[in-house]
Formats: C-alpha cells, structure tokens, sequence
C-alpha cells in the first residue's frame, strides 16, 4: 500500500511535494499529495478531496495560519483518516524585502502580468520618459521614500512569531539568522530551494509516521537534490539595491538576472517593464 | 489600461484632488460630504472608465457601509455602497472627456464617521471613504475568441519550436487585432486538435508556416488540403546541431520514469559518462578521468560542423525559409542551440524574422516595425530551459565568445555548470524539476 504525506499549505507545499516525490529514498511508496491552501474551492472537497483521496493519508503537513480555524481546514480536519499523524509548519514570508508592494490600480484589470505590486513604479506609469530617465526618475523616488526597513522586518518577525506559536517546524529565528547570508526568497511569499530544503528536511525529523531509517536517508539526500535547484523561480522580484545595502544582503548581486516566466532580467529591465506593463513570454 | 494612478503624498494625483480629502502617505480620505477630484487625460477621442480603488470606515451595526455617488457636472455616473476594500468603476461622459487633458468628478459621501467616536482615536477627522488608486481605462471591445473570429487567421503548424513561434509572434503589437494565430500541434490526427479551434479556422487562413520534418505527415497533408487556395503556405525547419556535443549516445540507462523523469532523468546521452558509471571515486579524481578520456576520443568538431551545416543546407532546400548562412556566421557569437534539438532564442528570433515577411503581414504591418518590436518581446528571453552543458574544449575550440569559464546552464529548475552536470550524470543522480 502507498501511504501518503498530505501537504496543506500555500504555494510553498508544491515545492515541499515535489521535494518529496523526487527524494530518491521515499520514491517507492510514500507519496505526497499537496493540497493548495490559497486555490481550494467549498465543492473540492466533495470532488477532488473524496473519501478516495483521504484514504490512505497517514501523515499531514499542515502550515500554521494567524486567525480561527476556516471552513476549509475545517474540512480537512472532518476528512483526515483517524490517527493521521499532524505535523504543522509555519508558511514563509518577506515583505520587508520589498517595501513597495502596495497598491497598483492595473492589477485589478490585468491580475496576471505584473503580481507583484510596486506602488513607486505604479505612480511613474503616467511618465512618458526614454529608459534612463526613467529608471532615474524611479530611483529617486524610491530612495526619497524608502521606510525604515528594520521596523518592517519586525513587522514580519512578528507575523513569523505568531504562526510559528501553533507551529512544530518553526521559522522567525531561522529566517532572521540566515536571510543577510542566504537568498531565501524570490518574492514576498516564493522562497528558494534555500529554503525549502531545511524546512522539508525538519518536517521529515518531526514526523514519525515515516520509517526513521528512511527518514534520515532522505534528509541526507535532500541537500543533493537541490544544491542546483533554483526554488520557485518563475516569478523573481528584483531587490532593490538600497534594499540591499540597507538590509547588509550580502549575496546580492547587483548585476543579477531575475527570472521572470521566460525572460531574465536585470533589476532595471524589470522595473522599466513593470512601469510600462510590458507583456513577456513565457 | 491606460493611466494608473496612486493617492497619498507619494502618489501621483497629490495635484489633483481639490476640497474634501485629507491625504495621507499612501492613500487619501474622503472627508466631509463631498470631494472633487480633475481626473488627468489623455487629451484623445477615446471612450474611458475610471475605477477608484477604496475602502470605506465602517461602525459594524451603526454605519455597515458608506453610500458614495460619484457625479461629473449634473450627471450621476454611479452610486455604491462601500464597506471592506473594493473597486468601483464609473463610464465617463464621452463628451466631457473628448480632447480633454482631465475631467472634474464630484465625489458625494454623507455618510461621514468620526474615528474618535466608536474608537480609541483621538481622531476628530470626518471621514468617509479611503482611496488608494484610481486607473483610466479605455473602453475597447474585449479580445475574446467570439470578437476575433472575424479576423483573418494566421495558422503555425508544428511541434512546441512552432508553438514558441505562435507566442512570439502572436505578442507583437503591430499584429494584435490584425491577425488570430493560431498553433496547430501537428503530432496528433489533425481531427484530434479540432476541438481546440473554431470550426473555420483552416478554411478561413491567410497564411500558415508549416514546420517541416516533424509531426505525422497525414497531418501536415490534411492540413494542408484543409486550407483555401489563396493561403500562402511557407515551409520552415528547425535545424539541429551536434558539434557542440560530440560525445551523443545512446545511455541504456535512458528509461522513463513514471511520474519522475518523461523521457528519461537524463534525455541526452553522453558515451564516454557512460563509460564511468562503475568508476566509485571522489569529484576531482572521475572529472580527470571523464576529461582524460574526453580529449582521448575527442572527434574532428570542425568535421562534424560541416556535417551540421550541409544538414541546414539540405533542410533550406526543402523549406522556404533559409538559415544555414544566417546560422553559420552567427554560431560563435550567438546561441542558437540549447541543446542539439532544442533551438534557443536567438534562432527562433531568426525564423521570426524571417517568417513575418510575409505578404499578408506585410500588407498591415511595416516590417522594420515588426522587427523594433521583436527585439523588445524577446529581450531577455531564454526560451526552454532545457540547456546541455557544452565541453569545456568544445566551447574553447569554437571560440563561443558567449561562453564563460563559469558558464553554468538553465535545467528546467536548476542550474548548473559542465562539470556537476557531467559527474551528476555519471552517477545518474536524481535531480528536481
């Protein structure tokens, strides 16, 4: 029989998920199954979530989320086999890291080209500048209103301690010792394999419902999964470099390319694109 | 749409709002009954709305929601109640906005709540409703399949080199509104992919690029006979190259894995990895041995590249879109190839190019436009992330003038240098998507 792990979470479970199904010792017969936290629908859990789905969970990684319990974990809780092991994580966040994400109008028009929201480069989009004095303009701007970035990184400490109170695998003091060194994150909520990886590899200690002996296996092979892997890298926000300096990042890379679906570009490339709209291919 | 604008003192409408707002950093309240706002414009004769971005303050069970009206001159353009977060829209009065540079609206909110009231604020402020961003757009027919069914079709037909073509050439904006393109797989029966497409499609084509040597020939034939006679049909291939990896062979190890690795964990093979698999040695010690064996049996390249480019020339003399001199003089410059079957941007740029000289495009389009904004669309494009490490000796012994000594290679998630990607190999290691 295939036991099943069932991830509950964010988009930050399908990288859990996928870590699972590619580790090469708990390939045979455990499977992971991720069940979106952010995309279920009330009638998924007639359809896709069935008794079918439920009956051969034996364990559930379930992220932490701040606020009462809501109808869909609720009835996730009313599906899981009994005896399902639970382990709960905390979900990764970083808005500090991009203190513009705020307000532009076009996302609720157009919600699938530029995400990510940049309130500055929202405010320049009436400009009809060449590039240069654009970006000029842009920099200007952002560096007249740059906000004290230690007072919004205990703004995102806070958020981390209060889900990491209901959490087994803990994160806010994780995050805090490691983000300076280490690229954890490719937006506010996409994190890299930096960061997948130690959050699968706790979550892998944490559950006894998996043998130990292949427990520690897979954790030992995880790291060589993903010392190439890139994360969930589809959408990379660029950082911006006094966010950089500010923040004393020390893997930033000034001439960095951010991926951006099928395009790489600089932080300049992007933040012009962005203030443009500009479509891209995938 | 066409103009976004953000409220508060970084905004961009700071200038704009005229009695009743008290603004903040990034957003401004609506205070008082009534507010006025002269929304920019772009001095043009297009039709516009305007949608506000906002919030209303609420009591819960005294004030649930604030009523805002918004008027331009006499006339009421809507009427909402807002509560949480949420966005209202408005059409404007064409004929207030013609050649205009802005329009006054009139904001009316009665509802006014004093935080200082029901909170512990010493806020005296009579607010209303909080606005965040406000965006002009242009009313124009929406692009669904049902309005573009009268456009005339522009049909590429092929394997996913032709479906990157249909993207790339379906985001110019000289050709939007002009053309539906369409992508036709053509691996399957041509009834098979019926489904995905309006009924006459085909029969209603001005042109199709048809991919040569690839898909099932009952498909290109039936496609072929399905199209009117006007359509001009042009044949394109994709060229393939192998000098850049001399080392291709077939790995026995190469098997799919379900649910894993489809194909297989490593598509392409190489012979002389394959010859390592039982060698169990640290890093340094297998890489001097793979290099030791690799420059043993390194096979005459510039041979091998005359075998590519009389390929190309063969391929050009079947199709109608010519590349192997284009491709010959910029092979050490540019990147072609991401892997021997794989085209990378600059080729496929190459083929769009190409393709969109033609004449029923030529008749709606300006040419040298067309490629101003290939240029823009494909910059920073890295097409498939599917790259084969290229040998070290390789890259050097044709002066790639864009390889590095660092050069590391895009692999679906990951990426990688020759070197981890050769020993990886070795060792058939798993690697993530």
């Amino acid at each position: 029989m295939t036991r099943k792990v069932l991830i509950y979470a964010n988009c930050q479970g399908e990288e859990l998920m996928l870590n699972g199904r590619f580790v090469p010792s708990l390939a045979d017969d455990i499977a992971f199954e991720w069940i979106p936290a952010h995309k279920v629908a009330l009638e998924d859990w007639e359809t896709l979530y069935g008794p079918d789905f439920m009956r051969d969970v034996v364990v559930l990684w379930e992220q932490t989320e701040a606020g009462p319990i809501g109808p869909h974990r609720a009835a996730l809780y009313q599906r899981l086999p009994p005896g399902c092991e639970i382990v709960k994580f905390s979900p990764m966040t970083a808005l500090f890291m991009w203190p513009f994400s705020g307000n532009d109008p076009r996302i609720a028009v157009d919600p699938d080209r530029y995400p990510w929201p940049d309130s500055m480069a929202a405010v320049l989009s009436t400009e009809r500048l060449g590039d240069d004095a654009l970006f000029d303009k842009y920099m200007e701007l952002t560096a007249s209103r740059m906000p004290d970035l230690e007072r919004r990184l205990r703004l995102d400490a806070a958020r981390w301690r209060a889900t990491d109170e209901m959490a087994d695998v803990k994160v806010a003091d994780w995050i805090e010792g490691t983000f300076r060194t280490t690229k954890l994150f490719h937006t506010s909520g996409h994190i890299t394999a930096a960061a997948s990886g130690p959050m699968f590899k706790q979550l892998l200690q944490r559950t006894q419902g998996i043998d130990r002996r292949r427990a520690g296996s897979a954790i030992a092979e995880t790291d060589a999964l993903l010392r190439h892997h890139q994360g969930q890298d589809f959408e990379c926000v660029p950082i911006h470099p006094l966010v950089a300096e500010r923040l004393g990042l020390t893997w930033y890379d000034p001439d960095a390319l951010y991926r951006w679906h099928g395009h790489e570009w600089t932080f300049k490339e992007y933040i012009l694109r962005y203030i443009r709209w500009a479509p891209y291919l995938d | 749409m066409e103009s976004a604008f953000i409220f508060g003192q970084v905004g961009n409408l700071t200038e704009c709002l005229g009695t009743g707002w008290s603004v903040e950093d990034t957003y401004a309240w609506a205070i008082g009954y009534e507010s006025t706002i002269a929304l920019p414009l772009p001095a043009d004769n297009e039709t516009y709305r305007t949608r506000f971005t906002v919030h209303g303050l609420t009591n819960a069970g005294i004030r649930d929601a604030q009523r805002l009206i918004v008027k331009a001159g006499d006339a009421v353009l809507g009427r909402f109640a807002v509560a949480g977060r949420t966005t209202v829209e408005v059409a404007l009065p064409p004929a207030l906005t013609a050649g205009q540079t802005y329009i006054v609206l009139t904001l009316l909110h009665p509802d006014a709540l004093r935080p200082c009231d029901f909170l512990d604020s010493p806020d005296t402020r009579p607010l209303t409703i909080c606005f965040h961003s406000a965006g002009l757009v242009q009313d124009r027919p929406e692009a669904t399949p049902e309005t573009q069914t009268d456009l005339p079709v522009g049909i590429v037909a092929g394997n996913f080199s032709a479906l990157q073509l249909t993207r790339i050439v379906s985001a110019l904006p000289s050709l939007r509104g002009k053309f539906k393109i369409h992508y036709i797989d053509t691996h399957p029966h041509l009834e098979e992919t019926a489904h995905t497409r309006p009924p006459d499609t085909l029969s209603s084509a001005v042109f199709c690029w048809l991919q040569h040597g690839t898909g099932r020939a009952s498909t290109t034939q039936a496609l072929r006979a399905a199209l009117p006679a006007d359509c001009g049909v042009r044949r394109f291939g994709i060229p393939e190259l192998h000098a850049f990896w001399p080392f291709l062979g077939a790995d026995p190890r190469a098997v799919r894995e379900a649910d894993r690795y489809i194909p297989a964990r490593y598509r392409f093979g190489d012979r002389i990895a394959m010859g390592l698999t039982q060698h169990a040695m640290n890093d340094d010690l297998l890489y001097m041995i793979y290099n030791g064996h690799a420059e043993q049996e390194m096979p005459d390249l510039n041979a091998l590249l005359a075998i590519d480019v009389l390929n190309w020339k063969r391929l050009d003399a079947r199709c109608d879109v010519k590349l192997a001199s284009a491709l010959e003089s910029s092979l050490r410059r540019e990147r072609p190839f991401m892997a021997p079957t794989i085209p990378g941007p600059a080729l496929l740029r190459m083929l769009a190019e190409r393709l969109l000289d033609t004449p029923a495009i030529r008749d709606v389009a300006s040419h040298a436009d067309l490629l101003l904004e290939l240029d823009d669309i494909m910059s920073g494009y890295v097409g498939r992330r599917e790259e084969l490490p290229i040998h070290p000796s390789v890259a050097a012994h044709f002066q790639l003038s864009w390889w590095r000594e660092d050069q590391t290679y895009r692999w679906y998630g990951n990426r990688w240098g020759f070197r981890d990607y050769i020993l990886d190999y070795i060792r058939w290691a798993a690697w993530r998507p």
